[in-house]
Formats: structure tokens, sequence, C-alpha cells
């Protein structure tokens, strides 16, 4: 594999399992013996470190004011000159590891006031441009096959600079009478941005997460959603698993129990099925 | 970081240090942790779910805002209110109307508190899970 293949995980609503499913596909990704990093930009809670149980070091890292460079780092003006100063330190301190097979650039508490910072760029190429540049500069030659980006739960000028790196959409969505039309925002959105700005943003996966096929109204707005994306659709939904919230609470993935559910081993396979059929539809195989 | 200049470039990218934002996020769980006592005090009844406020002239300007000739300035500042906060709202109460108005005040200056609240909401829900 050569092209780097870029995803982010992003819908305008929060809990739909933007997390769950970057953390998961990443894996799903790595089992199937890619290189993967995946980089959260949804908020200082840092989430996606934390779903790997590694975000209480990085926690300590913050606190002692040790965490810089960090994910925040890369969006400033200054980041060239830090890069070359620093060398190949200045991204092998952006990035931890996990206990799963995947690198991870953790969130920091600075992503409140980069929000702010972008928003004073007055030219929107330039604002939302500056993560692309850094991943094309600093991560693709690292021979990632596959970088993820874990966005916040609303429009902000940092998920517009996730969208605008990835080009490439994951919409994780809960099945509920508000989530189409939340998805159909999305891709009004996504079109607005390939006409604002001419970069070709696509809906790559539109992901059933929390399915509970127990209840036939969870089938009717599957359904629902198979009509409506007949392309977009993940070929399958991830059941919902208390198994995963646990899991995910515990400080790991579903891939890590060593006695899984049925629903847990559902899940896994499904998020395995979906992360081939990302590699097949992003043409990175 | 011996260097001079790369400690400049720190200096002037360095964002939400230790202080002002580790600290916020432990008091945030606290705060959390209280409106969840709080919560369950509501659910088993030892609370009362009612907020009651002491203000004459604006006790007169909702008065006002509830008689239905001024049907159409109540709709425009509800429809205000949940386009602030991304609710569709129908013809609410007055006590809606008011719950509705303490959120976008709370929102406008304490977003960060209003999240608590929201968090210990959805722990609350999953525990029912
Ligand atoms: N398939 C599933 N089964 C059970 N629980 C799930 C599933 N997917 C996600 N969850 C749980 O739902 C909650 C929200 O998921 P997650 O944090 O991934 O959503 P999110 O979209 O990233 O949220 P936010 O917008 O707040 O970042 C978490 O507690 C997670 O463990
Ligand atoms: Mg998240």
């Amino acid at each position: 594999m050569s092209e780097t293949i870029r995803l982010a995980a992003f819908i305008d609503k929060g809990g739909t399992g933007k997390t769950t499913a970057t953390a998961h596909l990443g894996v799903a990704l790595a089992r199937e013996g890619l290189d993967v990093l995946l980089v959260d930009l949804a908020g200082k809670q840092g989430d996606l470190a934390k779903t790997f149980g590694v975000w209480g070091e990085y926690r300590e890292l913050i606190d002692a004011g040790d965490a810089w460079p960090n994910v925040t780092t890369v969006f400033q003006d200054e980041w060239a000159a830090i890069a070359e100063k620093l060398g190949e330190a200045a991204v092998d301190d952006l990035v931890i590891e996990t206990g799963e097979g995947v690198d991870l650039i953790p969130a920091h508490p600075g992503l409140d006031s980069l929000d702010a910072d972008l928003g004073n760029i007055d030219d929107a190429a330039e604002r939302y441009s500056r993560l692309e540049t850094f991943l094309d500069e600093y991560i693709d030659p690292r021979g990632y096959d596959a970088v993820l980006l874990d966005l916040p739960g609303l429009t902000n000028n940092v998920s517009y600079s996730g969208l605008w790196a990835a080009k490439h959409v994951l919409a994780p969505v809960e099945m509920g009478p508000f989530e189409a039309e939340q998805a159909d925002q999305l891709r009004e959105d996504l079109t607005q941005m390939v006409e604002a700005f001419d970069v070709e943003v696509d809906l790559a996966m539109v992901l059933p997460n929390k399915v509970d096929t127990r209840t036939k109204l969870a089938e009717e707005y599957l359904e629902a959603f198979r009509e409506e994306y007949p392309e977009a659709i993940a070929p399958e939904y991830i059941p919902y698993s208390q198994d995963i919230r646990n899991a995910v609470d515990g400080g790991e993935t579903a891939f890590a129990l060593e006695e899984p559910s049925t629903t847990a081993e559902d899940a896994r396979d499904a998020f395995e099925a979906d992360a081939r059929a990302l590699v097949d539809r992003l043409g990175g195989a | 970081m011996d260097d001079d200049e790369l400690e400049e470039l720190r200096e002037r990218t360095d964002r939400g240090s230790r202080l002002d934002t580790a600290a916020g996020e432990t008091d945030r769980g606290a705060f959390r942790e209280s409106i969840a006592e709080h919560l369950e005090a509501i659910d088993a009844g030892e609370r009362q779910k009612a907020l009651s406020a002491w203000d004459g002239p604006l006790a007169a300007f909702v008065a006002a805002l509830e008689e239905e000739e001024h049907a159409d300035r109540r709709e425009a500042i509800v429809d205000a209110l949940g386009e602030e906060l991304g609710v569709d709202v129908d013809d609410p109460k007055k006590s809606e109307l008011l719950a509705l108005t303490l959120r976008v005040g709370f929102q406008e200056v304490a977003g960060e508190d209003l999240e608590a609240l929201r968090e210990a909401l959805r722990e609350d829900a999953a525990k029912g899970l």
C-alpha cells in the first residue's frame, strides 16, 4: 500500500459513537495489517486516549507542563519552525503508542482556544488547511496506511479543519427520528463545503451504531438509512452492546476483551467488515 | 529544551496550560458529582423540581407575555430561544419558557458548567441500562 487513507469521524451531534467507531475501526484496520494513526481533535476530555487507557499518563504530562508540542501546536504559524528545530522528535513527541497496535495523537486542553484562534484567520482556505498541510508534510511521510481523525460533535473551525484534511467522512448514526435529519444536514454541509471552497469532501460511510434490532422501529430506521444512503451505508451495522461501553469505560476496545459477549463479538465482526469496506472505498488496498 | 529560540516558540504556541484547564476539569468532575447527587434526590422525591425567583418587574414582563394578545411576541421569543439551544419548541407553558430562558442564559455565560449537567444526565441515563 502506498497512499495513506484518511477518514474523519464526524456528525454534528454528540454521543452517536464517533470516538468509539474511530477507535474500533482503527484497531480493526491494524488487525488487517495496516499501520494506523488516530488523531483526537474531539476536545480536551481526551476520550480517544481514554478508550485506550492512556489518558491518565498523558494527563500527567499535561499537568506537568510537558505535553508540548501537542496536537494544537501543528495548527500554529510556528509549527514549521518548531519542526525544523526539533527534527524527527517533533512528530515523535506528538504520537503515543496504545496497547492495541494503533498509534495515537491525543487531545489537549488547548483545543478549546485553538478553535477561537483559527477563527481569527480571515481567509477560509488558510484557516482550514493547516491540519491538511501538517498531515501531508509530516505524517504521510512516516508511512502510515491509515489516519483516522476523531472530530467534535459540532461544527466549528476544528471540525472543519478535520473534514478539509481528511476529505472522507465517517458518520456514525443512531437509529432515531432526528438522526436522519442530522445525516441529511451533514450531506448538505458537505455539498456546501464543496461549493464554497472547491474542496471535494465525500460521505464515505454512514455507520448505524447502537442498533437494537429487538425493536421493530430500529429495523425500520435501518431500512430507511439503507434507502437514503445506498452507496455510503456501511455493510454491517454496529449492534448496541453493553460490553462495548464497559470495555471503553475500562480503557480498552471490544477487541481487547478476552471473553466477549455475543453482542460484543457481533460488533467486532461488524467493525472488521466495515473497516475492509472502507479500505475498498477509499482505494487504499 | 535549552535552546532560547525553541523556548520562545514554545511560549508562543503553548495553549491552555495546566493551571487554567487541569484545575477546571477536576472542578467540573466535582461539580458534575454534586449535580448527580441532586438529580438522585429529585428522582427520589427528596428535592423539589420547581425553581423560583423573586423579581416583580420580571414577573410583570412574563405575565404580559402570557396574554393571548401578545402571543406573537411570545412565539418569537420562544423561537429564538429554541434556535439558540438547537431544539424545537412548540407552544410552551410558562414553566418551559422560563426554563428555556434560564438555559440560554447559563449557556451564554457558563456553557462549560452546563456541560457538567449534560454529563451528569448522560451518566444517570446510562445507569438505567
Ligand atoms: N455500539 C455501542 N453499544 C453500546 N454503547 C455504545 C456503542 N457505541 C458507543 N457506545 C457508548 O455510547 C457513548 C457515546 O459514544 P462515543 O463517545 O463514541 O460518542 P461520540 O459521538 O464520540 O460522542 P461525543 O460527541 O460526546 O464525542 C459512550 O459511552 C460509548 O461507550
Ligand atoms: Mg467523541
